[in-house]
């Protein structure tokens, strides 16, 4: 009959985690509302933040291409070539600076596109290779960051540096000379020298160009992905960063080659990407490399932690004799699950056949409602019965 | 509400005032909750009735995009005078496009009665998009609805053929 059994309910909330996360689920409900009342909701920034972050993320690829054109990946030169194209190359300094907050702005939209689909439970059950691969992102988008700090190669580059060495250094602790190893692949040698940049520039480019293989298998489970917000959206968060970019030039700070600055306060470290170089000013390198390990450790296995979801209990199953193999149903599948096979179908006058994939099915019955044939149907919420329950409701 | 029925003079005085009244003396409303908006709380009793309000029995389904048009109908002809569908706020479906898509077809669906003469009015199908902490507006949204519906005239819609498996009626 109709309706999940106890044990098969989506959430059963009860524990102090249920009840945090529920007041976490409350405040975003809120705020959407909020946002709703000033503007209409299909502007909503708040439900496109993984779009605003596609939006950066493609700020960020031309304007890094023409910082390459003047880049010179050399210690010696490094420093010099960033100089004169802020200074010396006509709109280099915006440039630059958009490069700089579009970064920023992108690992902001990520994380709050994590915490949002974290706790309005959107990330286990049929989302396990969205959320993975969305992990994925956010640990490359860290490595691009921080090694894009490196580039400039001023005296912070050489804080970086020197902190990304000890962290890697602590790995000796787990097993011996591994650490060591990370280290000098890391600075081609003991200490930084010519060969280290062009490794930098490799780390800060290479997993840039990943992330396009992991924003696939993003995309990958979705039919429609809301790849690009609305335009309202888009303008504005294109406008905000360029109004940023244009408010705030990249500060400036002194090469690396010269004695180091002797107030280190003075140092600008950007939060974002550079929080765990602030926290080695606090804390031994084993604490740091030990909470990012922490960190994107239960991320990866969020998925599997809670109580299980529910899964492959109300697969969405097709009646082939019903089918006409009119593609509605293949259509309006939000996940892409329903394929249509040519020839399959035992009518041989009609041409395709409905087939569920199994491992994409959300079990949302969005299928059900779009079959005008009875020819699709939840095992669990037969289509006849929750008819005959209507019924039985109105008596 | 029975005055209301009588007074009206047409032909859907015919109808017995229990089919279209619930006990409590309002009109039959039939409603599909969406598991994800406000399913997951306790404003909803096990057998469906809403807490407060006997006259508005739902159904709990996995997203409102589940739901049938034909089931809407069904509603009709067993004497709903008001059928809702309760989805999670547009754009922030749980499965992603749920509510937009049933957004749609019901707009087809109530226009395609309400040209047939089926329905005398569109505004007794009606559409909440709540989010899972709503309950305020969702009991707000309720009662305007039995007001609106209570106003309107008694629905009576002739099944062209039996179309469910009729329970056994007692009495």
């Amino acid at each position: 009959m109709a309706g999940y059994t106890a044990d098969q309910a989506p959430t059963s909330r009860s524990g102090p985690f249920d009840r945090l996360a529920d007041g976490i689920h409350r405040g975003i409900v809120s705020v959407d509302k909020a946002i709703n009342k000033v503007i209409p909701e299909e502007f909503n920034p708040f439900y496109y933040l993984g779009g605003i972050t596609n939006v950066l993320w493609v700020l960020l690829v031309p304007t890094g291409i023409f910082l390459w054109f003047y880049y010179k990946p050399t210690t010696s030169e490094a420093f010099a070539s960033v100089d004169y194209l802020t200074n010396g190359v006509f709109f280099g300094n915006i440039i630059r600076a958009i490069h700089r907050y579009a970064g920023d702005g992108m690992i902001i939209m990520a994380v709050l596109h994590m915490v949002r689909n974290l706790f309005t439970d959107r990330y286990r059950g049929f989302r396990d290779v969205p959320w993975v691969s969305g992990v994925f992102l956010l640990l490359l988008t860290g490595v691009v960051g921080l090694t894009g700090y490196l580039l400039v190669w001023d005296q912070r580059a050489l804080v970086v540096t020197d902190a990304i060495v000890k962290v890697l250094l602590s790995l000796d602790l787990i097993i011996g000379g591994l650490g060591t190893f990370f280290a000098r692949a890391l600075l081609a040698g003991d200490s930084p020298n010519n060969l280290t940049l062009a490794r930098m520039f490799f780390l800060h480019v290479g997993p840039a160009v990943l992330i396009f293989f992991f924003l696939w298998v993003h995309y990958l489970r979705l039919h429609r992905p809301k790849i690009w917000p609305p335009a309202f959206v888009t303008l504005l968060t294109i406008g905000a960063v360029l109004l940023v970019a244009g408010l705030l030039p990249v500060e400036k700070s002194l090469p690396a080659t010269q004695p180091m600055m002797a107030d280190q306060a003075n140092i600008f470290y950007d939060v974002f990407y550079l929080w765990p170089v602030l926290l080695l000013q606090t804390a031994s390198p084993a604490v740091v490399l030990g909470v990012l390990a922490l960190i994107f450790g239960a991320l990866f296995v969020l998925p599997w932690l809670p109580q299980k979801a529910h899964r492959y209990v109300n697969v969405a199953a097709v009646i082939p004799e019903n089918c006409t193999g009119c593609q509605l149903c293949a259509i309006d599948c939000p996940f892409d699950a329903i394929v249509m096979v040519a020839g399959a179908n035992p009518d041989p006058k009609r041409n395709e056949l409905a087939v569920v994939n199994d491992d994409k099915c959300a079990e949302c019955g969005i299928c059900v409602g779009a079959c005008p044939f009875h020819a699709i149907n939840l095992p669990l919420m037969d289509e006849y019965a929750v008819r005959d329950k209507v019924v039985a409701l109105l008596q | 509400m029975s005055a209301v029925n009588e007074s009206t003079g047409t032909e859907n005085t015919a109808a017995p005032a229990a089919m279209n009244l619930a006990p409590n003396g309002k009109p039959k409303i039939i409603g599909f909750v969406c598991e994800w908006s406000l399913g997951r709380n306790d404003d909803i009793h096990e057998d469906g009735t809403v807490k407060g309000m006997d006259h508005i029995k739902t159904l709990k389904i996995p997203c409102s995009g589940f739901v049938k048009t034909e089931w809407v109908t069904v509603a009709f002809e067993n004497g709903a005078q008001g059928v809702f569908v309760l989805g999670c706020p547009l754009g922030d479906c749980h499965f992603n496009e749920g509510n937009f898509i049933i957004n749609e077809r019901l707009e087809q669906h109530v226009g395609r009665l309400t040209n047939r003469k089926i329905l005398d009015d569109k505004g007794r199908v009606a559409e909440l998009y709540l989010g899972a902490t709503e309950n305020g507006e969702f009991f707000g949204q309720l009662e305007d609805f039995t007001k609106y519906i209570a106003e309107l005239p008694p629905l009576v819609v002739q099944a062209k053929k039996p179309r469910a498996v009729t329970p056994k009626k007692e009495a």
